[in-house]
């Protein structure tokens, strides 16, 4: 329950606040992302350009906990942190089962003459 | 922005006097509904409420009320949901065969396709989001801080948000009713029927909006929740002794806070197609249809354990109390709980087994599929051992949860027939697969209406009329099993779903079998509604004390009936896994505290209900296509949010001397209700005591 008895600015969660680490997290972000739509607008020119696609994602989702949410094992933390852990396993099951499906499924309907 | 059809005017948008539809059914539940709104209004002018209204539930923080007023919503929704399938019942019993006879300007019937495909899907859509999925968030906001020994929720602020969110989404489906059309492409959103080129109208607007709004509200209460049971235990309330609701609550809501945004996403990019002219799910133009179903039924199937695992932890309350017997397999129960979370997240395909993925995809799904039976069983013989060798008494909640047992059992091996695939290519798209998720989630229903009786005293302090309720449980029971038996056959019969007329004069009999068993529901709608007002009215007989079923087993028992807005005078000190069984074992359970301490709340507020009412106004500027209005509002709701970031006055202290008065009257109140000597309240001396497990 809300008991506003403490100044809500003492919070633990409220100290990790680091303007210089949000403005690093955004720019770093809206950079990946803009690498990112080059890539797709212009794929076939460049090498597996769904590894680089991929791994621009996993380095923004990267930067991003690392700067905007600031996750760590300190005792204010560690909650999202384990949060976050345990979340991966169904972020691989609904990615992965979903591209094994859709793979199977292109290989047996007309779904990807479609596409074009 | 994408242009639409039809006429667009920047103050009106699409909304033209044209919205109004001319169907004689509309205009009749719009009468219904306007009277029905004038008797209300007229009540609270008359009957001087309107500051009690104001100050004690629209502006309320209270996780009890909060509760109760999601608990109606849901009913209201659950009524208006009833009538749409009385409409579908009739339509299809009407329209059998060639010779069948037509009337107000369908072919057959009396219904035309496009009018009852949207009555399909608004049936589908209120049934599971807004009267199953309300109810529940109801019953877990009453119980669960109760059952914890928590004053209210970790956050009361953001649980009035919730409800009032959900409270907009049901609005919007209403006023679809009466203001434009609702979708007609099913209550899942079929891909590419919900897409701008074939759904041109404001249906599918409506549908999208309302579940979209709706479940941010959801998400909000799911991780409030968490929050609840891992932060506000009591003392002694160890996790090995959380009650099993309390563990169904948190399996339930850790599913909620990761499917739900999985829907919001989908709907999200369906959004984009639709006001943007994106191509995420069209067919062609880079886009693929079946992303939709993809993304829709990986929210859609944990949402079918969002709603029925607490139906299970409802059951295995119920059954307990009224077998005078701990739970069997208390530590199995919680496993199964997270066990059947836990698989959720792997068996979303047996939605779309026939769409075309290989075997060896299909086999997986399948056995994954399967596999959810084991922890299902584990928890039927949990519940079957509870009753075993027990001091069984049939109240309603407990004839509730028995046919909820029942229930499971139909419903849960035509689910294993379901789980093979081959299997899927006869039945699939046939109403043998209705009848399959119906009777699954009428374990849903009969465990909400068993746990609206069981803790209803708990609450109000008086209980259902038991009578009225038997009535209520069997009308309703002989409505299922008329209505679902024969539609699982028809399935057979090779019956497709969503057909508004039926080409097999075969079919005749199942659906006139049909027909009556909603009959039968009609009457079970009567029984329910004679039940609260008889008991209603006959309150002071049927009032109860702290353990209103005399065999009570949790914390929640303890509290006072009906629990005073603080819950509990002096936090408890939880000492078992069946606390109140235990305080009994050692004549603790009467004993008032000797020391009281000031109890600080949280103050009423009331910014969640203008949030939601400026979320209204985005919603219906959405579906419309009225910007001014979506973007005043979106800009309002920012600034609401941010202005109330500086109120600092969001506390108050209730005074340890305040609570002492309080306590002595409802203590006082109590000794008065058992002297009455009605409707047993407290413990039955009689009955011999039992040892805590």
């Amino acid at each position: 329950m809300a008991q506003d008895t403490h100044d809500p600015l003492q919070h633990p969660e409220v100290r990790l606040v680091n303007g210089r680490a949000y403005v690093a997290a955004f720019v770093v972000a809206t950079a990946l992302m803009t690498a990112a739509l080059a890539v797709a607008m212009h794929g076939g020119e460049i090498p597996h350009p769904m590894l680089v696609l991929s791994g621009a994602a996993a380095l923004a989702v990267a930067v991003q906990i690392m700067f905007l949410l600031q996750l760590d094992f300190s005792s204010t933390q560690i909650w999202t942190t384990v949060s976050f852990v345990l979340a991966v396993p169904l972020f691989v099951i609904a990615v992965g089962l979903s591209m094994w499906m859709f793979h199977s499924l292109d290989a047996r309907t007309m779904l990807m003459s479609l596409m074009h | 922005m994408v242009n639409v059809q039809g006429p667009w005017s920047p103050i009106f948008g699409r909304l033209s006097l044209g919205a109004i539809p001319d169907n004689p059914i509309i205009a009749g539940a719009f009468i219904f509904s306007v009277v029905l709104g004038i008797l209300v209004l007229a009540y609270l002018t008359y009957a001087d409420r309107w500051g009690y209204l104001w100050r004690e539930w629209l502006t309320t923080v209270d996780h009890k009320k909060i509760g109760v007023m999601y608990i109606i919503i849901g009913l209201v929704m659950l009524f208006r949901g009833f009538i749409d399938a009385l409409m579908m019942r009739t339509q299809q019993v009407l329209a059998d065969g060639a010779h069948s006879p037509g009337f107000l300007g369908a072919a057959h019937g009396y219904l035309v396709p496009y009018h009852f495909d949207q009555i399909y899907s608004a049936h589908g859509t209120i049934m599971i989001l807004f009267a199953a999925t309300p109810i529940l968030v109801g019953l877990m906001n009453v119980v669960v801080p109760l059952q914890i020994g928590a004053r209210d929720m970790a956050f009361p602020y953001l649980n009035a948000l919730g409800l009032w969110l959900t409270a907009v989404g049901a609005a919007l489906i209403m006023l679809s009713l009466f203001l434009g059309d609702f979708s007609h492409a099913g209550w899942v959103g079929l891909t590419p029927l919900t897409e701008l080129a074939y759904s041109p109208g404001v249906g599918t607007d409506y549908w999208m909006w309302a579940i979209q709004i709706s479940s941010v509200g959801t998400t909000l209460g799911a991780a409030n929740l968490i929050a609840t049971i891992i932060k506000m235990r009591a003392p002694g309330m160890t996790w090995g002794r959380l009650p099993i609701f309390t563990w169904t609550a948190l399996s339930t809501n850790i599913i909620a806070l990761t499917s739900f945004p999985l829907l919001g996403v989908a709907l999200g990019l369906l959004g984009l197609d639709r006001y943007f002219g994106t191509h995420f799910f069209t067919a062609g133009m880079g886009g693929n249809l079946m992303l939709y179903s993809d993304l829709f039924w990986m929210w859609g199937h944990p949402e079918v354990y969002f709603v029925i695992l607490p139906a299970f932890g409802m059951m295995s309350e119920i059954i307990p109390t009224f077998s005078e017997k701990p739970l069997f397999g208390y530590v199995t129960m919680v496993a199964a709980s997270f066990a059947i979370a836990g698989v959720s997240w792997s068996v979303w395909l047996h939605h779309f087994f026939t769409m075309g993925a290989g075997p060896r995809v299909n086999t997986f799904f399948s056995i994954a599929t399967m596999v959810v039976g084991i922890p299902t069983g584990v928890k039927v013989f949990n519940w079957a051992f509870t009753i075993y060798r027990g001091r069984s008494r049939f109240e309603t909640p407990m004839m509730w949860a028995i046919g909820a047992l029942f229930m499971l059992l139909v419903g849960g091996l035509t689910g294993m027939m379901l789980a093979m695939p081959p299997v899927n290519y006869s039945v699939h798209n046939s109403v043998f697969v209705v009848a399959h998720f119906h009777t699954m989630l009428m374990v849903v229903v009969y465990g909400i209406l068993g746990a609206v009786t069981y803790w209803f005293p708990k609450v109000f302090g008086f209980r259902l009329n038991e009578p009225l309720g038997k009535r209520f449980f069997w009308t309703f029971t002989i409505g299922t099993i008329m209505v679902f038996i024969p539609m699982y056959t028809s399935g057979f019969m090779g019956m497709t779903r969503r057909l508004d007329y039926l080409t097999n004069p075969a079919l005749f009999p199942f659906e006139v079998a049909e027909e009556l068993g909603i009959g039968f529901y009609l009457v079970s709608v009567y029984y329910f509604v004679r039940q609260l007002y008889v008991s209603l009215r006959d309150r002071n007989a049927n009032r109860v004390g702290a353990d209103a079923w005399g065999s009570a087993r949790t914390l929640e028992w303890l509290a006072p009936s009906p629990v005073p807005f603080y819950n509990f005078a002096v936090t408890p000190r939880v000492h078992a896994r069946d606390e109140l069984v235990w305080r009994r074992g050692q004549g603790l359970d009467g004993v008032a505290p000797t020391h009281y301490e000031d109890i600080p709340m949280p103050r009423n507020t009331s910014v969640p209900l203008v949030i939601g009412a400026f979320a209204l106004g985005l919603g219906f500027g959405l579906v419309w296509r009225i910007w001014w209005l979506t973007d005043a509002s979106f800009i309002a709701i920012i600034l609401t949010v941010i202005a109330r970031s500086f109120v600092r006055d969001t506390d108050y202290v209730v005074k340890a001397g305040e609570v002492e008065r309080i306590e002595k009257n409802l203590r006082q109140r109590a000794a008065e209700v058992a002297r009455a000597g009605a409707a047993a309240g407290g413990i039955d001396v009689l009955r011999p005591r039992e040892s805590s497990p």
